[in-house]
């Protein structure tokens, strides 16, 4: 008998209870082992492009100067959901998403000519204008 | 009726198996190959080749002296799988991107190019994604940069 109800348990359960794992991963990160290569004040342009591909964002900076973002993001975590079918109209659930968000950011600083004046790294909301 | 213990076992965990599990890619853009980007050359092409080839960009740019067109295409990759009360789900999403930059006459200075769309995967999420990333860099450039 307790085996029944503990079987028939499972079964319901997977109806009105779920755990749940969700992660999301966008762009590959910049390599360390490139950011490192770079120089301020003697890395160009064409190095960084080299070095690093095509960036996410490309910005008008202070000055003349020149902007790019290179970005990537890993966002998810753990959540849960519950619902309960008790009676016709009365269908409480309750579900929670905990969302631990990194979106990690690279971005160079060009003066006119095209030199690299300035590295920054930190999360892409502050570095983005 | 009486159940064996190894019977009982499995009709327990029968119902883990009446769960399911999806893949689902989702795109956007048109892919581009390297190929058709070494046709590009700076000094020489200008943005109406450019966009004779590629189409309308995906996003531009105006800079101090100059201009920077983007071109995007991007692919991601979802797998779950829902296993009794437990789901897991990954998304994987990576981009093939090119920026071309332009003088103040429209010709081409600079370009640099990612080719990683292809690269998306269909994981879970405790697995890592990019760990065959550094010996790639090592070599000195991510997916196929062009100068």
């Amino acid at each position: 008998m307790r085996f029944c109800l503990l079987w028939v348990g499972l079964v319901l359960l997977q109806g009105c209870l779920s755990l749940n794992w969700v992660r999301s991963r966008k762009n590959e990160p910049p390599s360390s082992f490139a950011v490192q290569a770079l120089r301020l004040g003697q890395s160009n342009l064409d190095q960084c492009l080299g070095l690093l591909g095509a960036p996410l964002l490309v910005q008008r900076g202070p000055g003349k100067s020149t902007e790019l973002l290179w970005a990537s993001g890993d966002f998810g975590g753990w959540g849960i959901s519950i619902s309960l079918n008790l009676f016709r109209f009365v269908n409480p659930s309750f579900s929670y998403q905990g969302s631990d968000e990194t979106a990690q950011a690279l971005r160079l600083r060009f003066d006119p000519k095209g030199v690299l004046v300035q590295k920054s790294q930190g999360s892409l909301a502050s570095l983005r204008r | 009726m009486k159940i064996f213990p190894a019977s009982r076992f499995f009709i327990l965990i029968f119902p883990l198996f009446l769960g399911s599990c999806f893949i689902n890619r989702q795109s956007s853009g048109e892919p581009f190959s390297a190929k058709l980007l070494r046709a590009f050359q700076p000094g020489k092409t200008e943005a109406k080749d450019v966009v004779a080839k590629l189409g309308a960009p995906s996003n531009i740019v105006r800079l101090n002296e100059g201009s920077a067109y983007v071109y995007e295409h991007t692919q991601g990759k979802t797998a779950g799988v829902f296993l009794l009360a437990v789901f897991v789900a990954n998304t994987d999403q990576r981009a093939d991107r090119v920026w071309f930059f332009f003088d103040k006459n429209d010709r081409l200075t600079h370009m640099g190019a990612t080719l990683a769309a292809s690269r998306s995967e269909y994981s879970m999420p405790w697995e890592d994604l990019y760990d065959d990333l550094p010996s790639r860099m090592e070599k000195g450039a991510q997916g196929e940069s062009e100068k």
